[in-house]
């Protein structure tokens, strides 16, 4: 049986505009106005993008659409909810 | 007698040292003699501990905490202070002609007119110095200024509206009028610095989340930061001249380490090769250098510019 293979993006590096599915990791990347669909940010920074699912569990967003998934942690540094709400600094994506 | 304040919500004491010096200076006496009563307050969005309150009389200073976390909640926060009229001014805008924006005070008179806008947005009204009538907009749905993301199931193409201009839509559907300042008027009376502040900021948010080697590439790939960068250097160039003390300096000390040093930034520009491009930022280069330039003949300092970029 085939073992998925994994995306694993490293610090150091930047990506724009770029579209990432479940098996990627961040383990530290800048991601500038990309799309995260599935996959487990561990590390580095979300900004101005759109974050449809997976796990955020560390990092900086900044200003990006948390659209769906899951934030377990992280610095959240403002941004928007599905319906384009916007939280402030320090809230979550996930607050009432 | 009525009352006015004028807000701003800061992340850094030297450019808003800068701010207080032309608000205390140009804005103040003049709309306190129309007559107003004005009060002045700083919101520290950031490094609070780092605004020495003694260097900005007659200012009261609000910090980030609940209901007021960060520059967006500020906002509209402050529409709730005790004032008939409110003055939003950003940290990086300056009026430099006091009685020109006093000028405009009589537009109130109308009771339709909401807000003036003295320094639009490609040509529409924006938040960057944007004289409010308080009830007007405390008539709104809060949060009536904060940004918000319409139609986000359309990312990246949903509308992504900037700070008060969802307000400004909603007033102009009750039949409330904002007058808006053209460009062109605008800009004799005003000098705008925009972005300098969150390219700062961004420098301190990919250094923390990416690392310096990321922050480099981010620069040389957005135009927009070279711009900021330049505008810091000139901004930098009157605060040194104003104050003899480095400007948006970085941990050790070094002016502009925490934006990008003269050096590094004449490194950047060699890189860019593209001849329209390079036209764009000179002439973009060379509109912020006359804005400094009046700055400083207000002053009455004569400043030293560095050459960063050339034919």
């Amino acid at each position: 049986m085939n073992e998925p293979k994994f995306l694993i993006l490293a610090p150091g590096e930047l990506y724009r505009e770029k579209k990432f599915g479940p098996n990627t990791v961040n383990q530290g990347a800048a991601l500038f106005e990309c799309e995260w669909d599935g996959g487990r940010f561990e590390a580095g920074l979300f900004t101005g993008g759109i974050f449809l699912s997976g796990e955020f569990v560390g990092g900086i967003f900044l200003g990006g659409i948390f659209w769906g998934g899951t934030w377990v942690s992280g610095i959240w540094e403002g941004g928007f909810d599905r319906t384009g709400t916007y939280h402030s600094r320090g809230d979550s994506p996930s607050a009432p | 007698m009525q009352r006015l304040l004028i807000a701003s919500p800061h992340r850094y004491p030297d450019l808003a040292r800068l701010w207080h010096r032309f608000v205390t200076r140009e804005l103040v006496p003049a709309f306190a003699r129309l007559p107003l009563e004005v009060d002045v307050n700083i919101f520290c969005d950031a490094n609070a501990d780092r605004f020495h309150r003694n260097l900005f009389p007659g200012v009261r200073f609000s910090c980030s905490g609940p209901g007021m976390r960060d520059f967006m909640e500020f906002y509209d926060a402050t529409l709730n202070a005790q004032c008939d009229f409110l003055l939003f001014l950003d940290a990086d805008t300056f009026l430099l002609d006091g009685n020109w924006a006093c000028s405009y005070f009589e537009a109130f008179d109308n009771p339709n007119v909401a807000a003036v806008s003295f320094v639009p947005r490609r040509e529409a009204p924006a938040i960057f110095a944007l004289l409010c009538r308080a009830e007007s907009f405390r008539a709104l749905p809060a949060p009536a200024l904060a940004c918000r993301y319409e139609f986000p199931e359309n990312s990246p193409h949903g509308v992504n509206l900037q700070p008060g201009e969802f307000a400004t839509r909603e007033l102009i559907k009750r039949g409330k009028t904002i007058v808006n300042i053209a460009g062109e008027e605008s800009s004799r009376h005003a000098a705008n610095f925009r972005g300098t502040t969150g390219f700062r900021s961004s420098r301190e948010h990919t250094m923390q989340a990416a690392g310096e080697r990321v922050f480099w590439q981010s620069v040389v790939e957005y135009p927009a930061y070279l711009i900021a960068a330049y505008d810091n250097v000139l901004l930098g160039c009157l605060y040194q001249s104003l104050y003899h003390e480095p400007f948006a300096p970085d941990q050790g000390g070094t002016p502009l380490g925490g934006s990008l040093t003269v050096a590094d930034l004449k490194q950047v520009l060699k890189g860019v090769r593209d001849t329209k491009q390079r036209a764009l930022l000179r002439e973009r280069f060379k509109r912020s250098q006359q804005n400094i330039l009046r700055m400083a003949a207000q002053e009455g300092v004569e400043l030293s510019i560095p050459f960063v970029l050339s034919d």
